[in-house]
């Protein structure tokens, strides 16, 4: 029956709520909104997140929004996102009119909530009255972040940790608060489980063990970095109390032995372990393994003084290990990745970056040892040669990624017996590797039909065969073959024809591309969304014409450098793509008509600087 | 101005009130752009190919003199190879320099300060120039 509406009038509130809480989607919860006033107000009910940007007064934006979502639950606050709402962006043949009644009714509201001119200016950034705000508006709250909110102060960290008790996550990337507020955080949120004190320069020792000693019980993660007062002396509070800490993250200087071993020796659960910290030695890592039986994530960042010894007890005591991350560690050898690979069978994630002492050996092992492999990351590491993939090939046969940048040594026959071994892998990344040629890859295409994130970037030995070989053997969502310049048209003609999912494709800085391919991949690959032509010198206004066509689904186009488009070009790429988000485009190939148009949605690339 | 707020007083205000409201709701709702459009620091790519190489809040100087042009100093740069010292007299005085390239396509953008044989040179050490006709940046 038109005009009749079944659905309000039978189901109560609390229905619809629960409705509305199982959309998963954002967009969808937005349509939910639009449908009538009841179900605006039940959305605005069901609605447990809010992430907020950098924005002109945010005090009072925090007011209104506590007043509509009551039950919201997590604010992400990141002052690192500026969004600038451009009017333009709104359209019709009445723009002016609207325009100028807009700017007029805006000057209406500042003047009636803010009578006084002076404060307009100042709170362009949350400041701790907008803290407040948060506090009393959102009492339920249980995780809040603030990221480089730079006028946030102890004081409004000490009105949120008084009025949410329920505090579960806080996360004060980039704050400049002190140790008053973390103490009273300490003393008042009894449920703290997750902690980011990440670039908190102000705090010192003092606060960190107030709240330790306070609310260590239930605090499951920490977070410190690039903080100068923070020593050994809070993480022995945090050793003392915190029994429960299962995560740990550490970059500082100002860190050595004592605080590692306090950690290791007080807090057994421990489950993940990130360390930057260039004072730290072998003793601390010793301890880990003696001590931290149960640890998962193991991860050494930047010229620590670590060597193979430190590794040896990891492999000995923790067991469980799955995911070990070893970044510019100078002084780490085979040896030591032996140990972790016979003593860590269980390892599931490797990350071997710029370790120039580590090779071929230390790899064979993980090949040899760990069959439960799934992820392999090996960046800048020139020595390790084609053998260590042959038993990578031969004994991890889940392996579903492999990323590889500058690993000059590898060449055809470790890819080969990559793709013959590991069968389902999903995601192949090589940049670099200029040893690797067609040959390779014609095997991936042949044998690993799994593969659906293909990225050979700047590996100049790659041809066009190589990419027929993946169109027909591999289900392709992603593709990046930048700066790969022997690939031309044949080869994206055969993508095109064979991979109808392709939903991203880079083909930058590539000579011979010209505009078959463009054609070719519009009518083959419809539900692509970004689109990256930079640098590719032959394609030109007619090939963008026949890629737009047919691909309704584009969001992103960077097409810089480019010079056989004109401004026609990027108004055809404009214009008919509906879900255009991005154009990246140089300034002076934009019509003032397509600037007028669609300003919101070009990007321009200053070559001018 | 105020002429035109009283001609559209009734069924004008609430236009606006819901234009003012879709806008901040937006605001809100800022989650739905993907997040590489709207977070990052400036960066500075290879005119060459897509490769970053530095970071705006690395620049020291933007009055600096290349070999063909304008050039600018920063304290960091990445993603570059840094090639073989070799002394040049420079406009300056006497420095140790080495070229740097783009790590992908080998593009030459400029040079590393290793040494510096002045007093007043000193602060460049460990420094990199990159010529103004050799990077680009995005604007957003």
């Amino acid at each position: 029956m038109r005009g009749h509406d079944w659905i309000n009038t039978c189901l109560p509130d609390e229905l619809i709520l629960e409705i509305l809480r199982r959309l998963d989607s954002k967009a969808s919860h937005d349509a939910s909104s639009l449908v009538c006033k009841r179900w605006l107000g039940l959305d605005r009910l069901s609605r447990s997140t809010l992430r907020i940007g950098a924005s002109g007064s945010p005090d009072i934006f925090i007011t209104f929004l506590a007043q509509r979502f009551v039950n919201v639950k997590a604010v992400y606050i990141d002052e690192r996102l500026s969004v600038s709402l451009s009017v333009n962006s709104v359209q019709g043949k009445r723009r002016d009119r609207d325009e100028s009644v807009l700017t007029s009714f805006k000057l209406h509201y500042t003047a009636q909530k803010r009578p006084d001119k002076e404060e307009e200016s100042e709170s362009l950034s949350l400041t701790d009255a907008g803290l407040t705000a948060v506090a009393d508006g959102f009492s339920k709250l249980e995780k809040l972040s603030l990221i480089w909110c730079s006028n946030v102060t102890s004081f409004g960290i000490m009105s949120l940790g008084q009025k949410c008790t329920f505090l579960k996550s806080l996360d004060l990337q980039g704050c400049y608060v002190g140790d008053q507020g973390l103490a009273v955080v300490g003393q008042c949120c009894k449920q703290l489980e997750d902690l980011n004190l990440r670039f908190c320069e102000s705090l010192t020792d003092v606060g960190l063990v107030e709240l330790a000693t306070k609310c260590g019980k239930s605090l499951k993660s920490l977070g410190v970095a690039a903080c100068a007062r923070i020593t050994d002396k809070s993480l022995e509070a945090v050793g003392s109390h915190c029994k429960s800490l299962e995560t740990l993250s550490l970059d500082s200087e100002f860190i050595s032995n004592k605080g590692i071993l306090a950690i290791a020796e007080g807090c057994p659960l421990l489950k993940v372990l990130k360390l930057q910290c260039i004072n730290v030695t072998d003793r601390a890592l010793m301890a880990v393994g003696v001590s931290c039986l149960s640890l998962e994530m193991l991860a050494l960042h930047s010229f620590q003084q670590f060597t193979d010894e430190g590794l040896r007890s990891i492999g000995k005591g923790c067991k469980k290990l799955k995911n070990l991350i070893l970044s510019d560690c100078n002084f780490l050898g085979d040896r030591g990745l032996e140990a972790i690979a016979t003593g860590c069978t269980e390892l599931t994630h490797l990350e071997v970056n710029g370790c120039h002492n580590i090779g071929t050996i230390g790899l064979e092992s993980v090949g040899k040892s760990c069959p439960r492999l799934t992820e392999l990351a090996l960046y800048y590491c020139q020595r390790i040669g084609n053998f260590a993939l042959t038993e990578v090939g031969r004994g991890c046969k889940y392996l579903q990624a492999l990323h590889l940048v500058d690993c000059s040594s590898l060449g055809d026959e470790a890819i080969c017996s990559i793709a013959k071994g590991c069968r389902n892998l999903k995601k192949l990344h090589i940049r670099r590797c200029y040893e690797v040629g067609s040959k390779g890859i014609i095997a991936v295409g042949e044998n690993c039909h799994s593969l659906t994130d293909l990225s050979l970037r700047f590996c100049d030995r790659v041809r066009d065969e190589a990419l027929i070989a993946v169109g027909q053997g591999c289900p392709l969502q992603y593709l990046n073959v930048s700066g790969c310049n022997q690939i031309g048209d044949a080869g994206i003609v055969a993508i095109a024809r064979g991979c109808p999912q392709l939903a991203c494709l880079d083909v930058s800085v590539l000579q011979n591309l010209g505009d078959m391919a463009l054609a070719e991949l519009g009518e083959g690959c419809p539900l692509l969304k970004d689109i990256v032509l930079s640098h590719c010198h032959q394609i030109t206004d007619i090939g963008l014409s026949h890629l737009v066509k047919n691909c309704q689904m584009l969001e992103s186009c960077h097409m810089v450098y480019c010079p056989g488009t004109t401004a026609a070009g990027v108004a055809t790429v404009v214009s008919s793509c509906p879900n255009i988000k991005k154009v990246l485009v140089e300034k002076w190939k934009v019509s003032s008509r397509t600037k007028r148009r669609a300003s919101s949605v070009l990007s321009y690339l200053c070559v001018d600087l | 101005m105020m002429q035109l707020f009283t001609q559209t007083q009734l069924f004008g205000n609430v236009c606006y009130i819901v234009c003012w409201c879709i806008q901040e709701l937006v605001r809100v709702f800022i989650s739905y752009l993907p997040m590489a459009e709207l977070v990052g620091p400036r960066l500075y790519s290879c005119c060459n190919c897509r490769n970053q190489v530095a970071l705006h809040d690395d620049v020291i100087s933007k009055s600096f003199q290349g070999r063909n042009g304008r050039a600018f100093l920063f304290s960091h740069a990445m993603n570059i190879m840094v090639g073989p010292k070799e002394d040049r007299q420079l406009m300056t005085g006497l420095h140790t320099v080495a070229d740097v390239y783009c790590c992908d396509c080998r593009e030459v953008l400029g040079w590393k300060y290793e040494r510096a044989y002045e007093e007043t040179q000193k602060y460049k050490e460990g420094k990199f120039i990159l010529e103004k006709s050799k990077i680009v940046m995005e604007n957003w």
